[in-house]
């Protein structure tokens, strides 16, 4: 196991991808940052720490799931997957290194967007709004999320053989699963009632409010929040939005995830035929 | 003897179609083991069942001894090396950097050896030359290179020379045989270039339908490809007499038919079988090469 992580980040730190994605966590979080000073400074209003911090989730995300699918699928495509089979590595052993490879690549990434965020944000930015440990549960959970995130990658890079189907069932998933999270954070933010307005000859005048037809209540409400808590896309979102309302059941389901992905990736590829 | 290998009726399924059908075969230690087949018979499944690629359906097989239900399977496997289809390479990196990744996956305490490997496999002189510029027959030279990490005791080849130029072609059967002399590895070779094959082989498995119909040695099968002229006599007693007195090789196949092996001037023969009153009922001159042979025991199949 240790001799297949070896050669893997051996593989990593000489892989052009890697350091192309990291330049790009990188320069995206110098442009937010620059961006928001801009505004700040145009429209005279105060910036903070923590009004773009946590888009690292979603950056660092989609940047992973080409980078876990043309990292891993080179494995395929140059059939040195084989290389470690026949000399004796177990297929579980294969799993967990490359899904601790993702993991580390990830991290590589975060790491860097805080690095900017802890110096040029505190510097142009000034400190966050939200509290520090506050702060804490946040980065936390976005780093849960990405656990998640690359655990979904990891499983389809590893049972997709080739390269390209499994580069874009990552980046179809790491889309549609933002696509979902939006479409239930507009279907959760829906007010309950709508002002209701009436012209007559005196102008325009305010009516009494009506029930929002599209509000979400009731058990339906809560299912479209659990679904809203379960995804990392929504977690994302909710970090995103600073309006995190159960931490704990985003941990856990992050973490569900993140497991559930890993133990049937590892049964599944176990009995995969490679070629 | 001992067996690097040994199957016992290997099955393996893909959907329908049966590519292993109960396959038993056994590759004996210093053996270069050449697996002859046609498109389809089975070859490569083979290879990827025993390399840990695929698992059978049926069947069992060892390595070194290690059955394949065993634990210390995975440790037996350490001591073989292969090159399935194509050379499994990093198309991005030099020669020597793909020696140091399968170093480094193997756990191997350091990087000694691995510029006399590439001298082996004559890939020294490629220096930052990265694998996916290489030719076709350096790519495979290297993909054995990359196999021989770790001093593997057996090397598994599929289809070796597939689409290399004759001076490729040359440099791999000169690297198999040194491999198997000087290193006393053996190696397991699956290809249907049969005239390639006949200048490695020491012994042979042919395989259709995804079983083994045969196994032979090269000796036994030099024996039966051998020039030779088979006679039809009346009778068999004055025609080993005769042979006997000329001290001519042969070998008695029936109370009849007997092959005659050497230059024997036939018509000396004859006139010697007539004077002790022994008739000569049909000759036929014998010359199999491996190729006839293989397609008589395949039963005419042209795609060997």
């Amino acid at each position: 196991m240790l001799n297949l992580l070896s050669a893997e980040f051996s593989r990593l730190f000489k892989n052009k991808l890697f350091w192309l994605s990291s330049i790009l966590v990188t320069g995206v979080g110098v442009f937010e940052i620059v961006m928001e000073y801009m505004d700040g400074k145009s429209m005279g209003t105060a910036t903070s720490l923590d009004t773009s911090f946590f888009s690292f989730i979603f950056i660092v995300c989609g940047c992973t799931a080409v980078f876990n699918s043309m990292f891993i699928g080179t494995e395929y495509s140059d059939g040195t997957i084989r290389n470690k089979l026949v000399v004796g590595h177990r297929r579980e052993q294969l799993y967990i290194c490359a899904y601790v490879t993702s993991l580390c690549a990830s991290t590589a990434m975060m790491a860097l967007w805080f690095a900017v965020y802890f110096t040029l944000g505190l510097l142009l930015l000034g400190g966050p709004v939200l509290g520090v440990s506050q702060m804490l549960i946040f980065i936390g959970l976005g780093i849960l999320a990405i656990m998640a995130f690359d655990a979904l990658y990891v499983f389809i890079s590893l049972l997709v053989s080739n390269k390209a189907s499994s580069a874009v069932a990552c980046m179809l998933l790491f889309i549609g699963l933002f696509v979902v999270a939006l479409v239930i954070n507009e279907m959760l933010e829906a007010p309950e009632f709508v002002q209701d307005y009436s012209i007559t000859a005196n102008g325009v005048e305010l009516m009494d409010p009506l029930p929002n037809p599209r509000y979400l209540s009731g058990i339906k409400r809560e299912v479209y929040q659990f679904i809203y808590d379960f995804l990392p896309s929504g977690q994302a979102m909710q970090m995103m939005t600073a309006a995190v309302l159960h931490p704990i059941r985003m941990a856990l389901c992050s973490v569900v995830i993140a497991a559930t992905s890993v133990l049937a990736g590892v049964r599944l590829f176990k009995g995969k035929d490679v070629k | 003897m001992e067996y690097c290998l040994e199957t016992k009726s290997l099955c393996k399924q893909y959907g329908h179609f049966k590519a292993l059908n109960g396959l038993s075969m056994r590759v004996p230690r210093g053996a270069i083991y050449g697996f002859v087949g046609k498109n389809g018979a089975g070859k490569t499944t083979l290879l990827r069942v025993i390399c840990g690629l695929q698992s059978p359906d049926g069947g069992e097989y060892s390595l070194f001894g290690v059955g394949n239900k065993s634990a210390d399977l995975y440790r037996a496997r350490r001591r073989m090396g292969a090159v399935v289809e194509t050379p499994s390479i990093y198309g991005d990196m030099t020669a020597e950097e793909n020696l140091r990744m399968q170093h480094r996956v193997l756990g191997m305490p350091t990087f000694d050896g691995i510029e006399e490997l590439l001298r082996l496999v004559g890939l020294a002189d490629t220096g930052k030359k990265k694998a996916k510029n290489f030719s076709l027959g350096m790519r495979q030279r290297l993909g054995i290179a990359v196999a021989l990490c770790g001093n593997p005791d057996f090397l598994v080849l599929d289809e070796p020379v597939n689409g290399l130029d004759p001076q490729g072609i040359v440099e791999i059967r000169e690297l198999i045989l040194r491999l198997n002399r000087e290193h006393g590895i053996t190696v397991l070779i699956s290809s249907h270039i049969l005239d390639e094959l006949s200048r490695l082989a020491t012994h042979y498995g042919f395989i259709d339908g995804g079983f083994v119909l045969k196994e032979i040695s090269a000796e036994e099968l030099n024996d039966a490809c051998r020039k030779c002229v088979r006679l039809s006599v009346s009778d068999m007693k004055v025609l080993c007499l005769v042979l006997d007195r000329e001290k001519q090789e042969y070998k008695v196949l029936s109370d009849s038919e007997a092959d005659v092996y050497g230059n024997e001037n036939i018509s000396h023969l004859i006139s010697a079988l007539a004077a002790e009153g022994c008739e000569v009922r049909s000759i036929h001159e014998h010359d199999e090469s491996l190729e006839n042979y293989y397609i008589n025991l395949v039963g005419g199949g042209k795609d060997a």
